[in-house]
C-alpha cells in the first residue's frame, strides 16, 4: 500500500464470509488524520463487521492496514497539557514491544496489516466501542474508564498512577462526565453511560476511535449533543472517527464524510453532500426518498 | 420542587492507588490475625484461654496446624472462586459448585485407595510417584473441561446451565465415591470418606503435604494476582476486552489452569468444601468494590478468616455437649452458603426483572 501521508488505515479487496454467508465484498477504503467518518447502510449490510474486520475480531482477506505511527493529533490539549517536553513515542519504553518474529517484516514502516499488529499495541492507536458495552454491575465510572488505560501500562503496573488520573480527568472533561467519579454505571442514565465508555475509549489515548452506532438506545436530545461531542473530539482533541449509525440526517450534518455499505459492497464514499442523493440512499435503503436542504445540510426524508 | 434536592458531587475520583491498595489489604490481615488468635484460644472441651498443664504446648500446636490449614484452604478457595467468577462471567461460580471441587476429590480419593496405588506403582511409576496433589489437579482439569464443554456447547455459558452442569457433576462424583466406599472395605483412615465428600481439614496430614499443598496455593493465587488488571477486562465481552489490548483465551486458559490448580490443592488436604469461594468474593466486593485488584485479595483474607472462624466455632460446639464430635467443617459452610446462595439467585431474579 501507499503510505500517505495522514492516512490512519488503509482497507484493500475486504471480504469476510461468516457461517458461509459473503458479509464483505471487496470492500477498500482509507481514513485520514482528522476526519468524522459515518458508516451508513440498512440492517445486515456489514457495517458492524466492518468495523469487527478492521479490529482483527474476524477472519478476513485482503488487506487492513493500521498506522502504527499515528499520534493523537498536537493540536489536541491532551497533548499540549502534559505531552510538552516529553516524548511520545510510538513504542516508549513503558509498553512491551511486539513479539520480534512477528514485527520483523515490516519493522521500519508505519503501515502494518492488523493481524501483525500485538494485540496491546493496536489497542494503543485505535479504540473500539462495541454496541452494546458491557457494564459490569457495580463497577464506578471511575473504574469504567481506567479499563482503557491497560493498553498504555506495563507488566509490573499493578495499581493506579499519577499518569492514570491525569488521562481520567482530561477524558471526564473532554466527554463532559466529571463529578460522576464515584456513581456506578446502572445509576447512570443511558446518554450519560454512553458518555463514559467513549471517556474509556479517550483514556486509551488512542488517536482513532471506531464506533458501532454510538446513538443507539438515545433520545433525540442526546443524539445530537453526541454528534456534537464528536465533532468536539475530532475538531478539539485530534481524534479520527469512524462510526457506523443509522440516523443518515444526523450523520449527513456532522460527518465530513460518508461511507455506504449495501449488501456487503461499497456502493458509495464522499462528502455528505454528494451522497445525500435520493437515488444513491432510496436504492441501499429500498426507499423512496426526497432531499430538503437545510442550513445548507442535506436531509432526506421518506415518501410514499 | 426539586431545588431542595441536594446532589453529590466528587470531584476527586476515587482511583486504586498503592497507597490505598496496601492500607485495605493490611487492615484485612489486621483482623485476620486477630481472629486467629481468638481462635488459638478456643477449646474442643468448651475451654477458652491459652490451654496450661504439660499438655499445653501439644494442644496448642494441634491446633495452630489446623488453623494455618483453614487458613490456607479459606484463601485458596476463595481466591479460586473470584478467578471463576471473573473469567466465567458468573459471579454464581465457585470451585464447589462448578463440580470442579468434587472432580479433585474424586480423583485424590481414588489415589487413596491401596489397590490403585498397588496397580499404578507396579505398571506406570510415574504416576505413582505423582503425589495426591497432582491426581487431585488432574481431577479438577477434568470436571472443568467436562462442565466448560458441555455448558459451553453452543459458544456461550449460559449462566444458571453452567452451575447445573457442575452441580451435576458434583453429584456424580460423590455418588462414584461412595459406590466405590461401599465396595472396596479397605479404606485408609477413619472417618476419611464423609471428610471427601463433603470437606474436613484433615488432621492426618504429614508436613510433607501441606507444605506441597502451600506451596501451590501460593503459587497459584500469586499468577491469579499478578493478572488481576488483566481479569478486571476478562470480564467485559470478547470484543471489547481485545480492543482494550488482552488475548483473552490465553488469559481465560492460562486463569482457569492456575485456579484449577489451587482449588486442587485445596481439596487434596480438604475435601470439597463449598461455598467459601461464594461467600468471601461477594461479601469481599461489598465492602472493597468490585476492582478485583483489590476485591481478590480481600476476598482470599476473608476466605481464610471465614474457616478459621467456622473451624473455631465448631471447635466449641463440640465442647459444650450441644455434639460428641467435631462436625466437619463443609457442614458449616454448606448451611451457611445453601441460603447465602438462594438469596443472590433470588436477587439476580429480581434485578434481571
Amino acid at each position: 500500500m501507499s503510505d500517505s501521508p495522514g492516512e490512519l488505515l488503509s482497507i484493500q479487496s475486504l471480504r469476510v464470509d461468516l457461517a458461509g454467508a459473503r458479509i464483505l465484498d471487496d470492500v477498500s477504503l482509507s481514513i485520514r488524520e482528522g476526519e468524522l467518518v459515518a458508516l451508513i447502510g440498512a440492517n445486515g449490510s456489514g457495517k458492524t463487521t466492518l468495523l469487527r474486520a478492521t479490529m482483527g475480531l474476524v477472519k478476513s482477506t485482503g488487506t487492513i492496514h493500521w498506522n502504527r505511527s499515528a499520534r493523537v493529533a498536537s493540536s489536541s490539549p491532551f497533548v499540549g497539557e502534559a505531552g510538552q517536553g516529553r516524548e511520545r513515542q510510538p513504542t516508549s519504553n513503558r509498553t512491551p514491544r511486539p513479539r520480534g518474529e512477528l514485527l520483523a517484516p515490516d519493522e521500519g514502516r508505519p503501515a502494518i496489516a492488523v493481524q501483525k499488529l500485538h494485540v496491546k499495541e493496536l489497542a494503543q492507536i485505535v479504540s473500539y466501542l462495541p454496541q452494546n458495552p458491557t457494564s459490569i454491575p457495580g463497577q464506578t465510572v471511575t473504574q469504567a474508564i481506567l479499563l482503557g488505560r491497560h493498553a498504555r501500562r506495563g507488566m509490573l503496573d499493578f495499581t493506579d498512577t499519577a499518569e492514570d488520573c491525569r488521562v481520567l480527568g482530561e477524558s471526564t472533561r473532554a466527554i463532559g462526565v466529571e463529578g460522576f467519579f464515584d456513581r456506578t454505571l446502572e445509576s447512570l442514565s443511558g446518554g450519560q453511560r454512553q458518555r463514559v465508555f467513549l471517556a474509556r475509549c479517550l483514556a486509551q489515548e488512542s488517536p482513532t476511535l471506531l464506533l458501532d452506532e454510538p446513538a443507539t438506545f438515545l433520545d433525540l436530545k442526546h443524539q445530537v449533543e453526541l454528534y456534537q461531542l464528536l465533532r468536539k473530539l475530532v475538531h478539539e482533541h485530534g481524534r479520527t472517527i469512524l462510526m457506523a449509525c443509522h440516523d443518515l440526517n444526523l450523520a449527513a450534518m456532522h460527518a465530513d464524510r460518508m461511507i455506504l455499505l449495501d449488501g456487503g459492497k461499497l456502493v458509495a464514499d464522499g462528502t455528505p453532500d454528494a451522497l445525500m442523493t435520493p437515488e444513491t440512499i432510496g436504492k441501499a435503503f429500498g426507499v423512496r426518498m426526497k432531499r430538503i436542504d437545510v442550513d445548507g445540510k442535506p436531509h432526506l426524508i421518506p415518501v410514499e | 420542587m426539586n431545588a431542595a434536592r441536594v446532589v453529590t458531587v466528587s470531584m476527586v475520583p476515587r482511583t486504586l492507588t498503592a497507597k490505598r491498595w496496601l492500607a485495605c489489604v493490611l487492615g484485612g490481615t489486621a483482623l485476620l490475625l486477630l481472629v486467629l488468635t481468638l481462635s488459638l484460644m478456643v477449646g474442643s472441651t468448651g475451654d477458652f484461654g491459652l490451654p496450661a498443664g504439660p499438655l499445653g504446648r501439644e494442644i496448642l500446636q494441634t491446633r495452630l496446624d489446623k488453623i494455618i490449614l483453614a487458613m490456607l484452604v479459606g484463601a485458596a478457595l476463595a481466591g479460586a472462586g473470584c478467578a471463576y467468577q471473573a473469567v466465567l462471567r458468573n459471579d454464581l461460580a465457585d470451585p464447589y459448585l462448578l463440580g470442579i471441587s468434587s472432580g479433585a476429590a474424586l480423583a485424590s480419593y481414588l489415589w487413596r485407595l491401596p489397590a490403585v496405588a498397588n496397580y499404578l506403582a507396579a505398571s506406570v511409576p510415574i504416576l505413582a510417584a505423582m503425589s495426591q496433589q497432582g491426581f487431585a489437579f488432574v481431577g479438577a482439569i477434568a470436571a472443568s473441561l467436562v462442565v466448560l464443554f458441555i455448558a459451553g456447547a453452543r459458544g456461550r455459558f449460559e449462566p444458571s446451565t453452567l452451575i447445573l452442569t457442575g452441580v451435576i457433576v458434583s453429584t456424580v462424583c460423590a455418588a462414584v465415591m461412595m459406590l466405590i466406599f461401599t465396595m472396596v472395605k479397605s479404606l485408609p483412615g477413619s472417618g476419611y470418606f464423609q471428610s471427601v465428600l463433603i470437606g474436613e481439614l484433615q488432621t492426618s496430614l504429614t508436613t510433607q503435604q501441606v507444605v506441597l499443598a502451600a506451596v501451590l496455593i501460593v503459587g497459584g493465587l500469586i499468577v491469579i494476582g499478578l493478572r488481576l488488571p488483566i481479569l478486571n477486562l476478562v470480564s467485559l465481552s470478547a470484543d471489547e476486552a481485545r480492543a482494550l489490548g488482552v488475548n483473552i483465551s490465553r488469559e481465560r486458559a492460562v486463569t482457569l489452569i492456575a485456579a484449577s490448580l489451587v482449588t486442587a490443592a485445596a481439596v487434596s488436604v480438604s475435601g470439597p468444601i463449598g461455598f467459601v469461594g461464594l461467600i468471601a468474593p461477594h461479601v469481599a466486593r461489598r465492602i472493597v468494590g468490585v476492582d478485583l485488584r483489590l476485591a481478590m485479595p480481600i476476598a482470599s483474607i476473608g476466605g481464610a478468616i471465614l474457616l478459621v472462624a467456622a473451624d473455631a466455632i465448631l471447635r466449641y460446639l463440640a465442647g459444650v455437649h450441644a455434639v460428641n464430635t467435631i462436625i466437619p467443617i463443609g457442614v458449616a459452610t454448606a448451611l451457611l452458603g445453601g441460603p447465602f446462595f438462594l438469596v443472590l439467585l433470588f436477587q439476580k431474579r429480581k434485578g434481571d426483572a
